[in-house]
């Protein structure tokens, strides 16, 4: 179904996903999305994945510790935010989270350790781009599975590729499918008495020989962090399927976050048009800092203007008519409606486009940065409004 | 200190949405204005430098957008299926093997190869040369570099690729080290808005660029879409709705009637906005200037309603003049644009 209003999406959701490129003021959103349902008398938690200090500071969140601290009441009444729900927040550390699940299916401490201690778990665990999606996905499970709170809003790493992100628990059960690990496995584990195919020799030759051309060494660590895995591809392969099961729940629901900018708008039409490929329920999508017209009626007569004769002409014409001494305003005029005209236009081209059916919202540009409490409660009276810019 | 123009790569970066597209495929017209011959490469274009350029898409192969740029969009898959072809040397047995799911998961979740891959490719770019004169078939390379989010990855990556990897791979990643650490080939532009995270993220890795990979030179910081100040040393005039001059400058403005109410409210309003996007950039311009060791060059603000080719070719007048002002690069010799 399609809702008409954000408010209805957050007093009904259980969950909220919210994607987008970087540079568009995701965390801020996400945040302020969490702030406005304990606004609504909902317990919310967030789960950012790398908000600004000072946004953080103001949530009382200390660097990447992986828990859940409710945000101090004391905080609201300072900033004067009446708030009757709860505000919950969270830092995602990746590679906290991954050793926690790692911890979790382990057959043992010994086969732990020496999973921690891989190589290649390293490196996938910590730096490598694309673990976060991997474990923004576990940690909102986790959160789910824990219960205790009425809606989720996750923070989705800025993956500029949405699939990635879509698709990670699916590639978490690919990468542990067990054909995949049989060869791997297969000439490493010598005591293994287990016979096996032409195929899998073949393929296995192949690899090596992949291998030894790019210089890897890197089948040995891959087959030795695999045989660490032993009897834990289940457990994963397990949890993966629940989390993309998860993600269709009618509770679930995604929202593109994006700002005007032609460059932004465009990845978001692609994450729209990609969750719908997906047959992910996308029910809204958040333009943040849209730029306003500060003309009523005469809006649309000055738009026409803009292209034709053009801002220069226009220029004249004010200065000619007597405001010769308004120059700088006349300005400053002009090059605020020429952005108003220009994100006006694009954003009615991803209504009709991309984005046709889900709810779009939008929330002007402030002429300040959003940092605090005060900041992220002006927001939240933008996302609750009932009436469209 | 060395002519951005005369180095081979320019590898331009920064945090998300910043424009890192747009300044450096401005830089590529400054190049190509010049008689150069350069290539933009990218990773994970989603389609903006087509559009921009008003070209045709920009694809795996490297193909021209006009005259004296082509581009590229670099895809770690075809890169390994090329090189493969030249190793292995039968077309089908790669074609096996790049088909095979257990080579595509392999690929996949091998830590940073992707990357290293890529940057590979740059290398062979830039030591490519043409076969009737051995003279580099790019000028300039200007990679314009994914996403910083989390900073210095990929400019330390060849150094620590270089220690895990081991053959081919190694000897790849020493040579891109040494193009990257070569201050006469290749140089780092960051890029930037005028706006907290951008500003943070710039500081940030401008700090820890000069610490953990000291040898690659940092170039400059664009200041991006900076906003002018229309007011200089006036203040913004108050109530202009009684002020008759300030309602017909309007109303030829707008080729309507506007009420005085009206007048004054979009006026003031805007001058308020005007005024506190200037104040913003002075705030973020000063902070750089304290904090960041290289020059601070600024772009204007594009204001348009959209921004294609001509706003694309505005902006890199501009950016060439700030570039010549300081002295990062030659002005253009008399009579002597190409």
């Amino acid at each position: 179904m399609s809702y008409a209003h954000l408010e209805d999406l957050l007093r009904e959701k259980k969950i909220i996903l919210c994607c987008g490129s970087g540079g568009v003021g995701k965390t801020t959103t996400s945040a302020s999305l969490a702030l406005a349902a304990a606004a609504l008398g909902r317990k919310a938690v967030v789960c950012t994945i790398d908000p600004a200090r000072r946004l953080a500071n103001s949530l009382g969140l200390e660097e990447l510790d992986n828990e859940v601290v409710r945000v101090d009441p004391a905080r609201f009444a300072a900033a004067g935010v009446e708030v009757p729900g709860e505000l919950h927040a969270l830092m995602l550390d990746t590679k906290g989270t991954f050793d926690r699940l790692i911890g979790r299916y382990a057959k043992n401490e010994d086969a732990r350790k020496r999973i921690l201690a891989n190589r290649f778990y390293q490196q996938m665990s910590g730096t490598v781009v694309g673990s976060s999606d991997y474990m923004a996905m576990e940690k909102l499970y986790e959160l789910h599975e824990e219960g205790g709170y009425d809606l989720i809003v996750l923070d989705t790493p800025p993956t500029k590729h949405a699939i990635d992100f879509l698709q990670a628990p699916q590639r978490m059960t690919e990468a542990f499918d067990e054909s995949t690990l049989e060869v791997f496995l297969k000439p490493w584990a010598e005591t293994s008495k287990r016979s096996f195919g032409f195929l899998g020799r073949a393929l296995n030759k192949l690899i090596t020989k992949v291998d030894s051309i790019l210089g890897l060494k890197f089948v040995e660590d891959l087959a030795e962090f695999f045989r660490a895995f032993e009897g834990m591809y289940d457990g994963f392969r397990g949890r993966a399927q629940r989390v993309d099961a998860l993600l269709r729940e009618d509770f679930t629901s995604f929202l593109v976050v994006t700002s005007p900018n032609p460059l932004a708008l465009s990845e978001a039409s692609y994450f729209c048009d990609r969750l719908r490929e997906f047959e992910l329920p996308l029910e809204a999508v958040v333009v943040n800092r849209v730029n306003q017209s500060s003309l009523g009626a005469a809006r649309d007569a000055l738009r026409e203007r803009l292209r034709d004769p053009g801002p220069l002409a226009l220029l004249e014409a004010g200065l000619s008519a007597g405001g010769a001494q308004l120059e700088p305003t006349l300005r400053a005029f002009l090059d605020q409606e020429l952005l108003a005209t220009g994100d006006r236009a694009r954003i009615e081209q991803l209504r009709a486009g991309s984005a046709a059916g889900a709810l779009v919202h939008e929330l002007p540009r402030f002429s300040h940065d959003v940092h605090d409490l005060a900041g992220l409660k002006e927001l939240v009276d933008f996302l609750l409004t009932k009436e469209r810019a | 200190m060395t002519d951005l123009l005369s180095k081979r790569l320019l590898i331009v970066s920064g945090k998300g949405g910043v424009g890192k597209t747009v300044i450096s495929s401005a830089l590529g017209l400054i190049a190509a204005s010049r008689g150069q011959k350069v290539l933009l490469v990218k990773m994970d274009d989603q389609g903006r430098t087509a559009e921009l350029f008003e070209s045709g898409a920009v694809s795996d192969r490297i193909s021209p957008l006009r005259e004296g740029i082509s581009a590229i969009n670099l895809d770690p898959l075809t890169i390994v299926a090329d090189y493969f072809e030249k190793q292995i040397k039968v077309k089908r047995l790669v074609k096996h093997i790049m088909s095979s799911r257990l080579f595509q998961n392999w690929f996949r979740v091998s830590p940073a190869i992707k990357e290293m891959v890529c940057l590979g490719k740059v290398w062979d770019l830039i030591e490519e040369k043409t076969w009737w004169r051995s003279t580099p078939v790019w000028d300039l390379v200007l990679f314009d570099a994914p996403a910083t989010g989390h900073g210095l990855g990929l400019l330390r990556l060849p150094e620590q690729a270089s220690k895990l990897l081991m053959g081919p791979l190694r000897t790849n990643a020493l040579g891109v080290q040494a193009v990257f650490e070569d201050a006469q080939k290749t140089g780092l532009l960051l890029v930037t808005l005028p706006e907290e995270m951008p500003v943070n993220e710039t500081v940030h890795f401008h700090t820890e660029a000069r610490a953990k990979v000291p040898r690659v030179a940092q170039e400059a910081v664009i200041l991006n879409a900076a906003a002018p100040d229309r007011f200089v040393g006036q203040e913004p005039p108050q109530d202009l709705g009684a002020d008759p001059a300030a309602r017909a400058a309007l109303e030829a403005i707008v080729g309507a009637e506007v009420s005085p109410e009206e007048v004054s409210r979009a006026l003031a309003n805007a001058a308020e906005v005007g005024q506190s996007r200037a104040q913003l950039t002075k705030r973020y311009r000063d902070e750089l200037r304290e904090r960041i060791r290289v020059p601070l060059v600024e772009v204007p603000y594009v204001f348009s309603e959209a921004f294609g080719l001509p706003q694309l070719e505005r902006l890199a007048t501009i950016l060439e003049e700030r570039l010549v002002e300081a002295r990062l690069i030659q002005a253009r010799s008399e009579g002597g644009s190409a």
